[in-house]
């Protein structure tokens, strides 16, 4: 794989708009600031021109025409370097005073090129030359160089050639750059994704540490592996224990199956086996059921259909349908429900939410045991508790009571599918809550609490 | 008594015909949903079992149909999701009753007679009776051989719904869905429980049991012959 592909992506298009961008930014200001400065410069020289040209008229007579004439003569006599040039003729052109190349037609502004030649004391090169008639007919010259004016056009030019140049050249490098450092770290996701393709699933995508936009990428899709890693292995551990947990029941429908085949004996043997062999399936379906039911729950669709519901009353009616059975396991049911507790949410799913965690409690703690559920509203938002004073969870299985298929090492024997609090994590998710196990000193506290997203 | 049966898997279709005709009814099978609603709309039927999800018309549209078209024939959806949106979805169509796949046919069969047999109760009628058991709609109140017996609201509702489906077979199911609003099997038999709690009250101290356990299917009251 080559490092940079010029041939496309993003970088390469943004680099050459940035490019034009910035030559046509330096070429609209350059342009402006040239143009200013030529103005400039050409108004001075004309400034001075005439300025020079007030003070040599200024106490012109034309009864007195020679005086000028002399002053002239006089300026042009003058050491050098001179700034300036000077001629008086007569309108037809003839010389009468000054420097004879000056140009003294026409009349008003004129440059004129001067050939070092004639002159050394005024800078050769360009000058800018005023005529203007005098009575009685005369034409007086004032010329003086501009050619500096020319000069710094031409400095001008060259700096605006440089910095288009300069800003050619930064661009171009600065777009490689981003464009290099861009597919440095794409290329990094890029060799990830690849190796995790190729079955290395732990691999991970590299930060710099630089906390920049790509760092948090990269720790975003980290995060969302790592999300995906731990779906996956419960997965399989799922999967591994639908094999387990399955195929002991599965194990003796067939072996009554078998029994039913070979007894020859009466028809009300059978019938006995028979029974059993259905219970033995209902009770695969009711795992099945189970399953699928999670499966649904956690798909999260059926949130749609979430209408507000009275958790009190679903609580109440269900500690209610429990009191008999309560009372003859000998356990007792207490309940402390805050009235009207409002939730949004699918009631079924909370009935079946709360019957699973009576029926849990109810299930793995010995008779004698007191059990307490209770609905409140708290600042977190809305609490439903279930604890009990049985024998409890030990520490170390507590935090596994909501993993599916997991029974805890004292509940082996005891009969359920394993996913009854699964279900009740399950539903407890779909509607916003958080579902914690701790020990309640003695035995076991459920606690959902559905933070206020959830509430109506 | 004639049952249509709509349902797309042959094996199931086949395993209800012959049950409920071994039960002594006739039964058409449609495999099809188009066949189904032909037959629907064109014969007189008792009652309708129709699969849910048919390839093709599936059973919310027939029934949808029929009873747009006027056919008042009792519907029951047979359903493989356990969504309690499908189940409203199913009884907001028209159907008058759901069943989850796999069922027990005593379970379809009960939910048949209930629904083809439901006495045609006049709003007058505010008394039930069952031998001399007699309940007191508007006052709520049981008596039995003039004796008044103390219920608790779910266990009037329990005796209530046993009573007004006197002499037929209610299974675990429809008790749980109808007394507790229950929609799904809990692991503890709550119903049994209350079963006995209630016979204890109406039942004891008097000569003659009215609670009749059906093996494998669930209760039923009556007088006894």
């Amino acid at each position: 794989m080559r490092l940079i592909d010029w041939s496309r992506g993003a970088g390469i298009r943004i680099a050459g708009l940035t490019t034009i961008l910035v030559m046509v930014v330096v070429l609209l200001l350059g342009g402006f600031v040239y143009s200013l400065v030529d103005d400039a410069l050409r108004v001075r020289v004309r400034i001075l021109i005439t300025d020079d040209t007030a003070r040599l008229l200024d106490d012109y007579d034309p009864s007195h025409p020679e005086r000028l004439v002399a002053a002239v003569e006089a300026r042009t006599r003058a050491g050098t370097p001179r700034r300036y040039a000077y001629r008086v003729t007569k309108p037809d052109g003839t010389h009468l005073a000054g420097d004879v190349w000056l140009e003294s037609t026409p009349i008003g502004w004129h440059s004129q090129d001067v050939d070092s030649k004639y002159d050394q004391t005024v800078t050769d090169g360009q000058i800018t030359v005023f005529t203007r008639a005098l009575e009685p007919g005369m034409l007086v010259s004032i010329g003086r160089a501009s050619q500096w004016v020319a000069q710094v056009e031409s400095e001008l030019h060259k700096l605006f050639g440089s910095a288009i140049a300069l800003a050619v050249a930064s661009s171009v490098l600065i777009s490689l750059l981003i464009k290099l450092i861009i597919a440095r770290r794409i290329t990094a996701v890029t060799n990830t994704a690849m190796s995790i393709m190729d079955g290395k699933l732990a691999q991970r995508i590299p930060t710099t540490g630089a906390d920049d936009d790509f760092d948090r990428l990269a720790d975003t899709l980290n995060q969302m592996l790592e999300r995906i890693r731990v779906l996956m292995d419960s997965l399989s551990q799922v999967t591994n224990d639908i094999a387990h947990d399955l195929r002991t029941p599965l194990g003796r429908l067939r072996q009554k199956l078998e029994q039913v085949r070979q007894d020859t004996s009466l028809a009300e043997h059978h019938a006995i086996a028979l029974d059993t062999a259905i219970s033995e399936a209902d009770g695969l379906l009711a795992t099945f059921t189970a399953m699928l039911r999670i499966a649904q729950i956690d798909s999260g669709v059926r949130r749609v259909g979430f209408r507000s519901v009275d958790l009190s009353d679903v609580a109440r009616t269900v500690c209610e349908a429990y009191e008999f059975d309560a009372d003859e396991s000998g356990h007792v049911l207490h309940t402390a429900i805050d009235d009207g507790v409002m939730l949004q949410g699918e009631r079924d799913l909370l009935v079946q939410m709360s019957v699973n965690l009576v029926e849990n409690a109810l299930t793995h703690t010995p008779p004698g045991t007191t059990i307490r559920v209770g609905v409140h509203r708290s600042q977190a938002g809305v609490e439903l508790t279930a604890d009990d004073d049985g024998p409890g969870v030990p520490a170390d299985e507590i935090d596994k009571l909501f993993r599916r298929f997991y029974r805890a090492e004292a509940s082996r024997t005891t009969p359920g599918t394993g996913l009854g609090l699964s279900l009740v994590a399950a539903v407890a998710r779909l509607h916003g809550g958080t579902i914690t196990a701790a020990d309640n000193a003695p035995g076991l506290r459920i606690k959902i609490v559905f933070s206020d997203v959830a509430l109506s | 008594m004639k049952v249509l049966v709509i349902e797309d898997d042959r094996e199931t279709g086949t395993y209800i015909k012959t049950g409920l005709e071994e039960a002594g009814h006739v039964v058409d099978l449609a495999t099809t949903g188009t066949d189904g609603l032909f037959l629907a709309a064109g014969e007189t039927f008792d009652v309708i079992v129709a699969d849910r999800r048919l390839p093709g018309l599936d059973g919310l549209s027939i029934v949808k149909t029929i009873r747009g078209a006027g056919v008042k024939t009792p519907v029951i959806f047979l359903t493989t999701m356990t969504g309690v949106g499908d189940r409203v979805e199913g009884l907001e169509a028209g159907a008058d009753d759901y069943l989850i796949k796999p069922f027990a046919f005593t379970e379809l069969q009960a939910r048949i007679h209930a629904l083809t047999r439901r006495p045609p109760m006049s709003a007058a009628e505010t008394v039930l009776r069952v031998a001399d058991l007699e309940m007191d709609l508007i006052a709520r109140k049981v008596h039995r051989a003039g004796r008044t017996i103390d219920l608790q609201p779910r266990e009037f509702r329990l005796l209530e719904f046993l009573m007004r489906n006197a002499g037929k077979t209610v299974t675990r199911t429809m008790l749980l869905e109808s007394v507790w609003d229950f929609h799904f099997d809990p692991r503890t038999n709550i119903v049994e429980t209350h079963i006995s709690r209630l016979r204890g009250k109406i039942e004891r101290g008097f000569d003659m049991e009215l609670i009749e356990t059906v093996r494998g299917a669930g209760y039923c009251i009556r007088a006894p012959y």
